[in-house]
């Protein structure tokens, strides 16, 4: 009954709009620089597998590098053209840093691959269909986070309302609005695609009021179609935000840890799906994008269709700026990072090139208490409790105040009485506790495989000891049995012996008796043999000794 | 008095009874905190804090034997959540440890390597591959940098290499030249 009352997000923030900046032409095609950079790294980046050799010419649209895994997007050739190198270069991040980047020297000639197959309609898709081209075109979300629309439509089957997102809730940034302007039938066809992808009952349009002329456009284009609902929603920063948007069209907040389609919904960006549509119904990938080109020094911005990889300063002097001197921000004033130089190339997730003024590093004045960020966020948290807990490192206190639920959209920061750098604090913390919680998995990997290698080095001296004392008895055993042998073997000699001995006895006897009794002791004679024999021994030792004695003197001699 | 005296003694005896008895039957294998400290360590393995491992240092550190820092690889974060888990004053580190945060991964020269399968032996997290009189390597994710494997080479070619730092573990600083200039203010 009150509901009207309700405020449709708790917190947001009404920072200056500065849209009619760049929305007043439609979009242009920025040209073909010479060179264009296709970094080899975005936020979701897996193992890519090259395509192409250095040196190599490739057409528009030819795939330059794909995945194994799903985690990341396929690449295609913006424009026809040869690749010169890949060499490490500035990329948008952060960091600062450089990644590898596939430098694509341009003929000019836009020659696009020939597509075998004929463009195709909307009837003869099916859902797998289209969910294998997304992936083979490369789509990834062009709102500006680069989540694989693959994964997304994959995951998300038979929801109830796919959300096609619209907001732009960012000053400055009027890619999205212009883009629902000048491609109204694009977006709409790309959102059916998404639709039947994901085999969702409607679709529903949400569109920011300070849009009037896109929502105007695409009121009229819906005007027939039962299934599609358009909802103009009020201007509040940050709409644009899933969880927020969510929200505001259906009144419950999403949990942490679930997704949308944990409640039969899925959201992708106006871009995404004009995307989804050249890739589905022209067999093209994606190779270009809208990029706002605007600042707040700047007498017009522009819309540009410009090729990914296209460098920032080859759209920069396209508005002339007047003012040279800006830091370029990639996004908006609230999400936006400072890139570190404008030689940066166009990614598939850059939807604005801000150029600011420079951004002072003054000294920001303690936290009051005041709790203006308590309410500016939309996300019902504490950011002065976060704030202070990262500062002083305690990362425990920082997740316990549920700081992985920050969606870094900067209003705290911007309604802060003494511009605390806030979000900075929580990125930091963040990209903290993701280090120790890497070094933890790290750390219980090794620990495990410490652990098994113990196992495995005791085994194997227990199998050696275990061989060992087999051997061991095996060889006793031989021993044994050999003794035995040898006994017998001696037995059956002594008896033999025995026995001669008393046949010859016998014969002698029998002689003696024939003839004379003579010497009568041969047991005597054989006796006597033993120590002949050792004097022979004793003999032959005296005479080795003396030929050694003999060397020796020789060789005494020779010395 | 004497009736007293009585329920008391035999509610001792029955609590005595009952804590015997849990005594034995819920008796808890192992030293619970042995594993507690064991969570803390980095598990490098490298001996450094002259133990044979993390495990082992683990057991002395639960059973009072040892110095909390001693621990190189884990650095001061280490020594303080083990001065806070076994309630012990915070100790400064061995200063003739040198400090380097920077995660290091050995590195087999393999033209070099003559096959004397040494450094597999030595490595604790079986992390090189090799074969007697074959080339050796070290699989890079699952070493741990704690050097057991460079002096055991008796050819020299295993490098400790210094992980880089990409766009993929670059981690956001604190704002902290404005933390400096407000602490002048």
């Amino acid at each position: 009954m009150f509901n009207f009352l309700r405020k449709l997000i708790p917190g947001g923030i009404h920072p200056p709009q500065r849209k009619s900046l760049s929305n007043q032409n439609p979009i242009q095609f920025a040209g073909i620089p010479d060179r264009l950079y296709i970094p080899l790294e975005s936020n979701y980046t897996g193992t890519l597998t090259l395509d192409i050799e250095i040196g190599q010419t490739v057409l528009k649209g030819q795939r330059l590098a794909h995945s194994q895994n799903d985690d990341f997007s396929a690449i295609h050739a913006p424009t026809s053209g040869k690749i010169i190198e890949i060499a490490s270069h500035p990329f948008p991040h952060p960091s600062g840093m450089n990644a590898q980047t596939i430098v694509l020297e341009t003929d000019g000639q836009d020659k696009a691959v020939e597509s075998l197959e004929p463009a195709r309609s909307h009837d003869d898709l099916t859902s797998d269909e289209i969910i294998t081209a997304i992936k083979d075109a490369g789509i990834i979300g062009m709102g500006g986070a680069g989540y694989p629309t693959y994964l997304k439509t994959k995951f998300a089957q038979n929801v109830e309302t796919l959300i096609i997102n619209g907001a732009e809730c960012e000053p400055f940034i009027t890619c999205d609005d212009r883009t629902m302007r000048d491609f109204t039938d694009e977006v709409i066809s790309g959102a059916r695609l998404l639709q039947k992808a994901v085999n969702a009952q409607r679709i529903l349009f949400a569109i920011e009021d300070n849009k009037p002329e896109a929502a105007r456009i695409l009121a009229h284009k819906l005007e027939n179609q039962n299934d599609i609902e358009l909802r103009v929603i009020e201007t509040i920063y940050p709409t644009g935000g899933q969880k927020q948007l969510v929200q505001i069209l259906f009144g419950f907040e999403v949990e942490t840890g679930k997704h949308l389609p944990d409640y039969g919904l899925q959201m992708f960006n106006i871009a995404t799906a004009r995307a989804a549509h050249y890739a589905l119904i022209e067999h093209r990938p994606v190779t270009s994008r809208v990029v706002t080109v605007t600042g707040e020094n700047i007498h017009e911005g522009q819309n540009f269709e410009a090729l990914i990889g296209t460098p920032f300063n080859y759209l920069i002097n396209q508005i002339a700026p007047s003012d040279t001197d800006y830091s370029v921000i990639m996004g908006g004033p609230m999400m936006g990072v400072e890139m570190p130089n404008s030689d940066v190339p166009v990614v598939k997730t850059t939807n604005c090139i801000l150029l600011k003024k420079p951004i002072k590093k003054t000294p920001h004045m303690p936290c009051i208490r005041c709790g203006s960020c308590a309410d500016a966020c939309p996300m019902s948290l504490m950011p002065q409790q976060m704030y202070w807990y990262a500062k002083e490192g305690d990362l425990e206190k920082t997740k316990d105040h549920a700081i992985f639920d920050c969606i870094e959209c900067g209003c705290c920061a911007y309604v802060c009485p003494s511009e605390i750098p806030l979000v900075q604090y929580y990125r930091h913390a963040k990209a903290e506790i993701k280090a120790d919680d890497l070094a933890k998995k790290k750390a219980e990997i090794a620990k495990q495989r410490h652990e098994a290698q113990l196992a495995r080095v005791e085994a194997e001296k227990k199998a050696r000891e275990e061989r060992l004392a087999k051997k061991k008895a095996a060889v006793k055993q031989q021993h044994t049995s050999d003794e035995a042998k040898d006994k017998v073997a001696a037995n059956a000699a002594a008896a033999k012996a025995r026995a001669q001995a008393r046949a010859r006895a016998q014969i002698e006897k029998a002689k003696a008796q024939e003839t004379q009794p003579a010497d009568s002791n041969p047991p005597v004679k054989s006796r006597s043999n033993k120590p002949s024999g050792n004097a022979a021994a004793v003999a032959k030792a005296k005479a080795l000794a003396k030929a050694k004695a003999k060397a020796k003197a020789q060789k005494k001699d020779n010395d | 008095m004497i009736s007293s005296v009585l329920v008391i003694g035999l509610l001792a005896l029955a609590f005595g009874a009952l804590l015997g008895y849990a005594a034995i039957r819920f008796k808890v294998e192992g030293n619970p905190l042995v594993d507690q400290v064991d969570k803390l360590l980095p598990q490098t393995q490298c001996g450094q804090c002259g133990y044979a491992g993390c495990k082992p240092y683990a057991e002395a550190l639960a059973n009072d034997e040892a110095a909390i820092n001693l621990c190189p690889p884990g650095g001061e974060e280490t020594m303080l959540n083990l001065a806070e888990l076994l309630g012990k004053e915070p100790l400064a580190l061995d200063e003739s440890v040198e400090q380097d945060p920077t995660p290091t991964v050995a590195f087999i020269r393999e033209d070099e390597c003559i096959g004397c399968v040494r450094c597999i032996k030595a490595c604790p997290v079986d992390a090189i591959l090799g074969a007697t009189k074959m080339m050796h390597t070290v699989i890079e994710h699952e070493c741990t940098g704690c050097e057991l494997c460079v002096p055991e080479c008796p050819v020299d070619c295993i490098d400790m290499i210094k992980q880089p730092e990409t766009s993929k573990n670059w981690r956001w600083d604190l704002p902290e030249n404005l933390e400096k200039e407000i602490k002048r203010v």
